[in-house]
């Protein structure tokens, strides 16, 4: 986000989250609108709508880490759903082969996870661009026939009766549970990205990632930001893994496909490379997509097979990435701050 | 068997699926040296040259076109689909970061499965025989006729795509083109034209290579792993050599064949691996590749 053309008083106000009393109340509408929404959803008929936005807000978690590795740091990752993979399959072996309990299995996977990430960006970090990809690429087709190999992951069958959490006394079983547990994990890892992009780590990712020589001049250490960038971004993948796995109660190598990975890269795309907010519009909106999609073929309204259904979803993905990346590169973030602009300066031009 | 037989069995066998490997992946490095993309979507252009060539083939119980005139056909139709795919989305990126033009690739490879799924559906289908099959025997080794018809057809093509590079008067502007855009317009070159021929020819190879391999194992949407398969022959052999891709492609298809029947049965597509730890390898230890000219960027 730009804020160049609107300086605040002092340094604090100017690099502070919420700025202002214009935030502060878009922050509490956006509050209330996310606690009520399921109360007004469940009016409806079932609990769909709720699940939608389970799935929603875990890919929100997941493409928050991709954007601190490809839209901060500009490591392309072919590899994020891998990530997921990982920290869902951990969770999985250790909550029921192993018998952890909840808490303690998904902290342990999280942090396998981002260990993990950290040895894939070993190789990642001595070469650059499309190499970093491809590497990503590998690692994602050898973890997926490591796991499907992998007897104590129950093969191709993978592995079910994940527990869920629970918060004291408190179980998280029910779609609406989840839901609220759910916001209030992504809401604390919205806050927690969009710390990292304030300070001092994050801005060496942007950095590294806008040119990596003159980084390196300003005395930051690109390799340690690479890998740095890739522990965080594949941390925030692992709990949206571990938190999947727990959601659906089940874990399979099919859960975590590489087309997921290629969606979220397209979705730091559409909603703008580099910004937290961004990576949460650019989820809305690919999200919102696949529903309506969804809604239009099971409606029955258009006579379509459900193979066509699934084939126009990734058409329409597809289609999507192309024309944000020819036409409007920056994604959604530049769009509403232009809207914005051409709002205030009203009836000027720009 | 003698397990000296065997094994020479499935080197053979490795090599002719080798050369195919090599001709697919040349194609790969026509757009990117030529078209500056790096074509993440490549794989799907041979599914649909291969979906494209079913149509035409038909299958075993009912062909369609004789098989030179349905060839003839798919080629057409891939030569259209690169420049209409040149025409509509990258002429437009040309003046874009490499970053950007993936990105693209990656949408053009989502268009392309959905227009693939929504066609021709997603089951495997079986295509009329392009070449003459059988079994033919070679002292103690067997080895299946149609694999070798694919591959003297794939090193045929591999050989004129090489002498379109090095002898014709275009083949020479392109290469012209790709070491210097400017200096090359400078002389006349036409970097559109050169554009649109590296489409078309990465295209056609993808659509020859998707029937070569559709004519071993039939037509699938698992042919869009294609791409796994060219990534790791183009970074054996470097990413800007055409002709180190026929080694690349001998060496990746040898070790898996081999890989794959001494250790199949302890890990499950463990070929896919092989060639995976293959590139990390090449990467960390030459990242230029076995015939790479241009030493890629370290940090």
């Amino acid at each position: 986000m730009k804020r160049g053309s609107r300086r605040q008083a002092d340094y604090g106000r100017d690099v502070a989250l919420i700025g202002g009393l214009r935030g502060w109340t878009a922050l509490a509408v956006l509050l209330v609108a996310t606690v009520v929404l399921p109360q007004l959803l469940s009016v409806t008929d079932n609990m769909k709508w709720v699940t939608f936005l389970n799935f929603t807000l875990l890919t929100i978690i997941a493409v928050l880490g991709l954007q601190i590795i490809t839209g901060m740091a500009g490591q392309i990752s072919l590899g994020h759903s891998a990530f997921l993979m990982t920290g869902g399959y951990i969770m999985a072996i250790l909550a029921t082969k192993l018998g952890f309990p909840f808490w303690i299995a998904a902290f342990l996977a999280v942090l396998a996870t981002a260990s993990v990430g950290v040895l894939v960006a070993l190789p990642a970090i001595r070469l650059k661009g499309f190499y970093v990809a491809v590497v990503t690429l590998a690692f994602f087709t050898i973890s997926q026939h490591i796991f499907q190999n992998l007897s104590i992951a129950g093969g191709i069958w993978g592995l079910s009766n994940v527990p869920g959490p629970s918060v004291g006394p408190l179980k998280i079983i029910t779609d609406t549970s989840w839901y609220y547990f759910l916001l209030l994990l992504t809401a604390i890892c919205i806050i927690a990205s969009a710390s990292l992009a304030r300070s001092r780590i994050g801005r060496s990712f942007l950095a590294v990632r806008d040119n990596e020589v003159t980084a390196s001049g300003l005395g930051i250490n690109v390799p340690g930001a690479k890998l740095r960038a890739f522990f965080i971004g594949s941390l925030f993948a692992g709990i949206a893994g571990v938190f999947w796995t727990s959601y659906v109660t089940a874990v399979r190598i099919d859960q975590f496909s590489l087309w997921d990975s290629i969606w979220y890269l397209g979705m730091i795309i559409i909603g703008g490379l580099g910004s937290t907010a961004g990576a949460v519009l650019g989820v809305l909106f690919l999200q919102l997509v696949r529903q309506v999609l969804h809604e239009i073929t099971a409606s029955g309204v258009v006579p379509l097979s459900i193979n066509f259904s699934a084939a126009l979803t990734f058409a329409v993905y597809g289609l999507a990435i192309i024309l944000f990346i020819a036409f409007r590169p920056h994604g959604l973030m530049a769009v509403w701050q232009k809207l914005k602009t051409s709002y205030k300066r009203w009836p000027f031009g720009e | 068997m003698d397990p000296v037989i065997t094994l020479i069995q499935l080197i053979i066998s490795g090599a002719l699926v080798g050369g195919i490997y090599g001709l697919i992946a040349m194609g790969f490095v026509v757009a990117y040296r030529n078209a500056r993309v790096f074509n993440i979507a490549y794989g799907q252009l041979a599914v649909v040259g291969a979906f494209v060539a079913w149509t035409f083939v038909g299958s075993p119980a009912a062909p369609r076109l004789p098989v030179p005139f349905a060839v003839v056909a798919t080629l057409a139709v891939a030569v259209l689909l690169g420049l209409v795919v040149e025409w509509l989305l990258f002429r437009r990126m040309i003046d874009r970061s490499q970053f950007a033009t993936f990105v693209a690739s990656l949408g053009l490879l989502g268009v392309l499965q959905g227009l693939v799924m929504s066609v021709w559906g997603t089951k495997t289908l079986a295509m009329a025989p392009v070449f003459p099959k059988g079994p033919l025997h070679l002292g103690g080794i067997v080895l299946a006729r149609e694999y070798l018809w694919a591959f003297l057809v794939a090193v045929l093509l591999a050989f004129v795509i090489t002498l379109f590079f090095r002898r014709t008067r275009l083949g020479l502007a392109m290469r012209a083109a790709y070491d210097n855009q400017a200096a090359a317009r400078t002389l006349g070159v036409s970097v559109r034209l050169s554009s649109q021929v590296a489409w078309s020819i990465s295209a056609v190879i993808a659509a020859a290579g998707g029937i070569l391999i559709a004519t071993v194992g039939g037509v699938s949407m698992a042919l869009s792993e294609l791409v796994l398969v060219v990534l790791a022959v183009v970074l054996i052999a470097g990413m800007d050599s055409v002709a180190g891709c026929i080694a690349g492609g001998l060496v990746l298809a040898v070790g898996q064949n081999l890989v794959s029947y001494y250790a199949g049965a302890y890990f499950t597509g463990i070929e896919s691996v092989f060639s995976m730890v293959l590139i990390l390898i090449v990467l960390l230890v030459r990242p230029s590749g076995m015939f790479g000219t241009k030493p890629i960027e370290r940090v």
